[in-house]
């Protein structure tokens, strides 16, 4: 008998906690999660082809040593930041994660635009290939963030609402940081905006 | 006639020709820098819309009609041979998207590519941007890599289209995507292992989601009259025998177990109850035909995953 009401009580339990969403939030947070994941792993796969593409620059007599240097400290400081999965609920570490990240995506791109005046450069097979795979993996990323984007405004949006707010508050699910859109775009696009914007 | 008159037939002859003649060249420039544009309808962000599915989408002609059908024979002929799904874009502009950006909203929305395989390529080729694109869903990036896709365009495609020739370039394109896609062990097309096109399985030979729900409703039909006519006859018990047949029989045909037993179910309930239980589960299963169906019988099979795969050239 008593075995039955426990039984009972749990089935109750576990219908009043579908009821209120608590399911709907947990699939939601695992939808972040594994959005997140794919990020993170675009941005891995960039910082993976950089090694090659300085090297194949360097062999170009004369490069613009700037330009390069730029691109190595990016690198470093992109990978030196710890990527947990906690990250994406601390909207500061996650801020300068997607800074440093912004700012590396800025220099290889200048470095790109740069490696345009190298006619050896544009010869060379392999440059180009690697060119190929960089801009592969801008896209992917730009893919990649934009459903991680979604996924949290989902999450965001889910949580807000009731019953699933009483849920959430119950059980310390937050709202979670979105991507600043706009400082990324600042970021990113710094470098590209003064070519020949007649700034002083 | 006099000068009074010659005068008379200036003013009102050749004033509004002059006149139209100045409205003519100061219109020049505005037509110049509105030239690129294209037949594809615009959304209200100005931006192209997402076309609807077919093989072969070229709202601005670029291709002759026998081109067009060649093209789509020869997708068609593809797909049923080696299941994968392919389609092609050329438009005149993307109104400033970059390419990238329309190509990934249309992969997006038509997920070509087999279901629970996911084998899915779309071509895109904006003519007056010079720009082009193959992008491949996620399933078939091992076997077009980026630089597979990138040297696809730069050798077999930009060649045929900085002479014009898009169908030309577009057929080249294909058949280097082809013979990669070919070398990929992939499960055969539905002329390969099932005379049903429409009917997609996956690898272990179930029926998709959708197309099951499809068929399923012959058997509610056939089931219900069966068991209707049997319980008359018998009482309840010749409606579980029904019941149970008809789910044995389903879950033969789905290769599931599970879809039998929820057939079985459903003609049980159906020959006890009759006509309003059916059209209850016709309410709940009787789901549209969504993102599938397109033109000319091309029909998605929503599987495919566009998330950045494949390569972008210029010519």
């Amino acid at each position: 008998m008593r075995q039955m009401r426990q039984l009972g009580l749990a089935i109750l339990a576990a219908s009043v906690l579908a009821g209120c969403g608590y399911n709907g939030i947990q699939s939601r947070e695992q939808a972040v999660q594994s959005a997140w994941a794919e990020v993170v792993s675009q941005y891995q796969r960039r910082a993976d082809l950089i090694p090659n593409v300085v090297n194949s620059v360097k062999g170009q007599a004369n490069f613009e040593q700037e330009t390069l240097t730029q691109v190595i400290d990016a690198r470093a400081k992109a990978t030196s930041v710890q990527v947990t999965p906690e990250l994406v609920n601390d909207p500061a570490a996650l801020q300068k994660f997607l800074q440093a990240q912004g700012q590396l995506t800025s220099a290889l791109s200048h470095l790109l635009a740069v490696s345009e005046r190298y006619p050896t450069l544009q010869a060379n097979q392999g440059f180009q290939d690697l060119r190929t795979e960089l801009e592969g993996t801008e896209n992917r990323i730009s893919i990649a963030r934009n459903r991680y984007i979604k996924a949290v405004e989902d999450y965001n949006v889910y949580i807000s609402q009731l019953p699933q707010n009483l849920t959430a508050m119950a059980f310390g699910y937050k709202a979670k940081p979105q991507y600043t859109v706009e400082n990324e775009k600042a970021i990113e696009t710094a470098p590209t905006v003064d070519f020949g914007s007649g700034k002083k | 006639m006099n000068a009074k008159g010659f005068l008379r037939f200036a003013s009102f002859a050749l004033v509004p020709a002059l006149f139209a003649a100045l409205l003519a060249i100061a219109a020049q420039p505005a037509l110049g820098s509105q030239a690129r544009s294209t037949n594809a309808p615009l959304g209200s962000d100005g931006l192209v819309r997402v076309p609807p599915l077919a093989r072969v989408t070229d709202p601005d002609h670029y291709l002759s009609a026998a081109d067009k059908a060649g093209l789509e024979a020869k997708l068609a002929g593809f797909e049923t041979s080696r299941g994968s799904q392919l389609a092609v874009i050329i438009l005149t502009t993307t109104m400033g998207e970059p390419l990238e950006d329309f190509a990934h909203r249309v992969g997006d929305a038509w997920k070509i590519g087999r279901k629970g395989i996911g084998d899915g390529v779309l071509i895109t080729v904006a003519v007056q941007d010079h720009a082009t694109r193959i992008d491949v869903a996620r399933s078939l990036e091992g076997a077009i890599p980026d630089l597979a896709a990138s040297r696809i365009i730069r050798e077999r495609m930009a060649p045929h289209f900085l002479v014009k020739d898009y169908a030309g370039g577009i057929s080249s394109g294909l058949d280097g995507l082809f013979a990669l896609i070919t070398a990929e062990a992939l499960p055969p097309g539905a002329g390969n292992a099932d005379a049903n096109p429409m009917v997609q399985r996956d690898q272990r030979g179930r029926v998709g989601g959708e197309d099951r729900l499809r068929m399923v409703i012959p058997f509610l039909f056939i089931g219900a009259f069966l068991g209707n006519a049997l319980r008359r006859g018998l009482g309840a018990p010749g409606a579980v025998v029904v019941a149970g047949g008809t789910g044995l029989i389903a879950s033969l045909v789905f290769a599931s177990a599970l879809t039998g037993v929820i057939v079985g179910f459903l003609v049980f309930l159906l020959s006890l109850f009759g006509a309003p239980m059916f059209l209850a589960t016709q309410v709940l299963g009787g789901r549209g035909p969504g993102i599938g169906m397109g033109s000319g019988g091309f029909r998605s099979g929503g599987g495919g995953d566009f998330s950045g795969g494949g390569a972008s050239g210029r010519w």
